[in-house]
């Protein structure tokens, strides 16, 4: 190989100079003098034979850059600077979206893991009962195995956990090993296995803590493996347990999952085998799944089979790849702003080296070989951005986390856990890649600008020749103003959404409300308990705590009415309303008889009085409930009765989804319950007090009946602070982006006209001679700029209205067309980028025409 | 890319194809090329070192010649070159490109 010649030649190059040096001593004396040539051409050419043309060519020009860089390291540094930062935010943006879409669980070939579920013919997505996993396993189906899971948030001996109740075969399949103890086994019972992180971080990284006996929902469980890091299950949140399927009746209520045919609770992910194709596992897996249908009503049958990879946390398919786009262009968007900005400043820099270039090209030097030594330079540049970007990544991931933990709502700091954020392989490879693709876009257009052949003008010796690529300048000013005007815009709608969202009557007093979720066997005992403790003042059960986002509706038809009508309802206790204050307006509520009995009563809101008797007196009206044929106990849960008396109106309140306030979120059934019924989520109290103190006593009551048999004990503020925390966060990403993106159009907008401005000073010198008023010079110079960014902002505002209809009608609190996001928007731009030629326009004004005139 | 080292006295490559033939000879030194390449043409193609060297590299470089450190009858060190197997091949290759375009030249010069 030449190529190993060159370079073993290289490495002796000292011994193969002096070798070439005796050679050629010899050479002369035995010529005798009379040697012609000069020796030391004949041994740079001797050496030039075996060197690599190209490398010699790079190292001159790497060398004149270098040059360059001293000379002005203002410049060096701007563009460095600008580059860097804009890296480092997209860096960051992709080190996220790299946890979660691209990284693959630590598990054994995670590429063959496939999730799977069903959806009926109404839609919607079921998971597995256990029997249909069961059946699942004993027949013939696509997978090599397949594993059972079913996520919980709850406490371990006081330490709020993400975990999963997993089949046995769990940590076989996945292929994931102990750092400690055992795997889960056939026939465990009441063991636990914990992760890692949890061992280390919620443990203290007890060295003694596998054999240990820790609680959770009120049941012991002995301790006996840690997951050999950095495996935390295949959830979105990392998980912190595992306790076996066996264990499900036991931590969920009295009954076992295996004694509910209906209970449609288990996640299932399979292996495939290799050569088994998705397509024909899925098709495979639709035809088992047409066999549920035989006792259930027609809507609910099985439609399809939904399969997806399970490789990473949140699969690389279409709809995410939509989803994660608008964050994409947005933070792309940034980084072309920075590379406009550094290719007008690499612009105005190559103009004042035109007579160099011009010397250069008359010379004979190719253009080739001139766009190469540009192009060079800013690789150069890109080279220490990409490892400024780098830093700037490492410290805004590590910042952003620090900020998250700092500012989503108290209660919900000690579940929020994020997955690994450290590089890898995938980051350094896009950073590198967005480097290369950076610099192409700053570099290219100037250096194909610069080394137009412009050899008549070199030759006349004309050097200051009218060469201004005004049009590619003003076109990179124009799109950088439509980028900001985008990003500002954006973050005016989210801002305006946020106090919308923020400003909204919820109906509900939530200040001093307690939503405790906990093991369904000991709800009972708890309200009886939390009642008698001091400070309670009120005390529910629900099915659902409200405002935790989500509204379970059902199809009722009102008395008077043929057709049934969809309607969000719940389960409540008496307690409910005083917990919240929620006025009764009309008639009454239900007596604590009435709702221990579950008597066939049911308060309704005024909206919903109003939708289902027009104009007529709810009370004394009644609602028929269809019947739950083949419904899940817990999701489909509907009230034993059929039919209901109203007795009460109460005022509106919101309690689902807080960005979508219309009239059906607001229409609402309640039907009695009570804290013995099954199938409850919550236990509500309202409590007096300081939060600590009332979170002290709520603990205490329910550490009185069993260790641990609460999985949260949530403030109802920070619930509905989790609400409206999206949107803040949505807010400061895009007002972040926002300002750096106006920050660096300012920039660019002063850098390029302070450029006109000199390039101009013979031009204001005349028309200042001629007699035209510090005014008139003043009008030019911002008439110019504002030319521009009105181009800008035009091109702006009409992204943002082409990309406006993805958005509108998807939640109601967030308006696309809001006329006042944009007019801020546009003023703020427009205010920008006329302040930003400001300062130019007076450094034209000083122009004095006599100096002006006879420079040059 | 990149420009060829200047070799005045001869067409592009013939220098190289003069230096394989005369090592077809047997084993030589830099010097004794020269000469040798001088007395056969009877003083019409004489070689310098500054043209001498770089070919010698390139054909050190296609692996057409070897070079070793030895004596010379006078007790000199200088290093021999020697043609190698594949320097042989290259040698006849050229050698019958050579002789193909010599007898292109002296068709068109004997046709006007």
């Amino acid at each position: 190989m030449k190529i190993w010649k060159r370079i073993r030649q290289w490495r002796q190059r000292a011994e193969f100079q002096s070798g070439l040096e005796e050679e050629m001593r010899f050479h002369r004396e035995m010529a005798g003098g009379a040697a012609f040539g000069s020796m030391a051409i004949a041994l740079e050419d001797s050496r030039a034979v075996w060197q690599f043309r190209w490398l010699e060519s790079l190292r001159q020009d790497v060398r004149y850059a270098w040059r360059g860089f001293r000379k002005s390291p203002g410049f060096a540094l701007m563009v460095v600077g600008t580059i860097g930062a804009a890296l480092g935010l997209n860096t960051a943006m992709f080190t996220v979206f790299n946890a979660y879409v691209l990284r693959p669980f630590a598990v054994h070939d995670p590429w063959s893991l496939y999730d799977f579920s069903w959806y009926s013919k109404d839609g919607h997505g079921h998971r597995f009962s256990w029997s249909q996993y069961q059946d699942v396993l004993a027949r013939k189906s696509p997978f090599s195995a397949v594993v059972a899971m079913e996520g919980l948030v709850a406490e371990v001996d006081g330490r709020s956990l993400f975990g999963a109740v997993v089949s046995e075969n769990y940590f076989s399949m996945l292929g994931v090993g102990m750092a400690e103890g055992r795997r889960l086994m056939p026939d465990d019972a009441a063991v636990m296995v914990l992760s890692y992180d949890a061992w280390k971080n919620k443990f203290g990284a007890d060295p003694h803590l596998v054999g240990k006996t820790v609680h959770l929902r009120g049941q012991a469980f002995e301790v006996v493996g840690i997951v050999s890091p950095p495996f935390a299950g295949l959830g979105s949140a990392p998980g912190g347990f595992w306790i076996p399927l066996s264990m499900e009746g036991a931590v969920r209520n009295e009954r076992d999952l295996r004694a509910l045919p209906q209970a449609e609770r288990l996640n299932l992910v399979g292996r495939l085998p290799i050569g088994v194709r998705p397509e024909a596992a899925k098709a495979e897996l639709a035809v088992w799944t047409s066999t549920f249908g035989a006792d259930i009503p027609k809507e609910r049958r099985p439609a399809g089979v939904v399969l997806q990879s399970n490789a990473t946390t949140v699969p690389l398919i279409h709809d995410v790849i939509v989803t994660f786009m608008p964050i994409f262009v947005a933070f792309g968007l940034v980084l072309l702003i920075a590379c406009a900005n550094v290719s007008n400043m690499m612009l105005a820099r190559a103009l004042s080296r035109q007579r160099e270039i011009g010397i250069r090209v008359s010379l004979g030097a190719g253009r080739a070989r001139l766009v190469r030594q540009l192009l060079t330079e800013s690789l150069l540049l890109a080279g220490p951005a990409a490892l400024l970007g780098f830093a700037i990544s490492q410290l805004t991931v590590e910042g952003g986390r620090r900020l998250m933990f700092a500012t989503v709502p108290a209660a919900f700091g000690n579940i929020l856990s994020l997955p690994e954020l450290h590089p890898d392989w995938r980051v350094f490879g896009f950073i590198l890649l967005a480097s290369v693709i950076a610099t192409l876009v700053f570099g290219l257009a100037p250096a194909i600008q610069t080394t137009r052949s412009r050899l008549v003008e070199a030759n006349r010796g004309d050097f200051s020749s009218d060469y201004r690529p005004a049009r590619l300048r003003s076109m990179l000013l124009a799109t950088q103003v439509a980028v900001c005007s985008l990003l500002l815009i954006v973050t005016a709608i989210v801002l305006r959404s946020q106090g919308r969202v923020t400003a909204r009557e919820i109906g509900m007093d939530v200040h001093g409300a307690w939503d405790i979720k906990m093991a369904e066997k000991y709800q009972a005992a708890a309200a009886e308990r939390l009642a008698a403790t001091p400070g309670v003042e009120a005390v529910a059960a629900a099915w659902h705590a409200p405002l935790y986002g989500i509204s379970r509706g059902a199809m009722f038809l009102a008395s008077g009415r043929r057709e049934t009508v969809a309607m969000g309802y719940n389960l409540v206790s008496p307690g409910y309303f005083p917990i919240f204050r929620i006025p009764i307006l009309r008639g009454r509520s239900f007596t604590e008889a009435e709702s221990d009995s579950a008597s066939p009563l049911a308060v309704v809101s005024e909206t919903a009085a109003r939708t289902l008797w027009p104009g007529v007196d709810a009370i004394g009206q009644t609602i028929a409930i269809p019947p739950a044929a083949h419904r899940d106990p817990y999701y489909d849960r509907v009230p034993d009765f059929t039919e209901a008396r109203v007795v009460g109106v109460v005022r509106d309140s919101l309690s689902g989804f807080l960005a979508n306030a219309t009239e059906r979120d607001t229409a609402m059934i309640y039907f009695p319950n009570n804290a013995r019924a099954a199938h409850n989520d919550s236990i509500l109290v309202r409590v007096s007090g300081t939060r600590e103190a009332a979170r002290r006593h709520i603990v205490a009551a329910l550490h009185s009946i069993a260790p641990s048999i609460y999985d949260m004990v949530n403030p109802m503020d920070d619930v509905l602070a989790l609400q409206i925390y999206p949107f803040q966060v949505t807010f400061w990403i895009a007002g972040f982006l926002g300002g750096l993106a106006l920050l660096m159009t300012v920039s660019g907008i002063y850098g390029v006209m302070s450029y006109l401005v000199n390039q101009r000073t013979k031009e204001i010198g005349i028309r200042v001679a001629l007699g035209a008023a510090a005014g008139d010079v003043v009008r030019m110079v911002v008439k110019q700029s504002a030319r521009t960014a009105l181009i800008g902002v035009a091109a702006g505002v009409a992204m943002a209205l082409a990309i406006a209809p993805i958005f509108a009608h998807q939640i109601e609190a967030i308006r696309p067309y809001d006329a006042m996001a944009y007019g801020a928007a546009v003023l703020i731009v427009m205010a920008a980028a006329v302040g930003a030629s400001f300062s130019p326009s007076r450094q034209a004004v000083r122009v004095d025409p006599v100096i002006a005139l006879r420079c040059d | 890319m990149g420009k060829t080292t200047p070799t005045p006295d001869f067409l592009p490559g013939t220098l190289e194809m003069l230096v394989l033939q005369t090592l077809g000879r047997g084993p030589n030194h830099g010097w004794g090329i020269a000469q040798h390449i001088q007395q056969v043409s009877q003083d019409a193609l004489r070689v310098g070192e500054g043209s001498l060297y770089p070919a010698l590299q390139r054909l050190l470089l296609h692996d057409f010649v070897e070079a070793e450190w030895a004596m010379t009858q006078n007790n000199r060190r200088a290093r021999y070159y020697r043609i190698t197997a594949l320097g042989r091949k290259q040698l006849d290759a050229e050698k019958r490109s050579f002789e193909f375009l010599l007898a292109g030249i002296a068709r068109v010069m004997e046709a006007s």
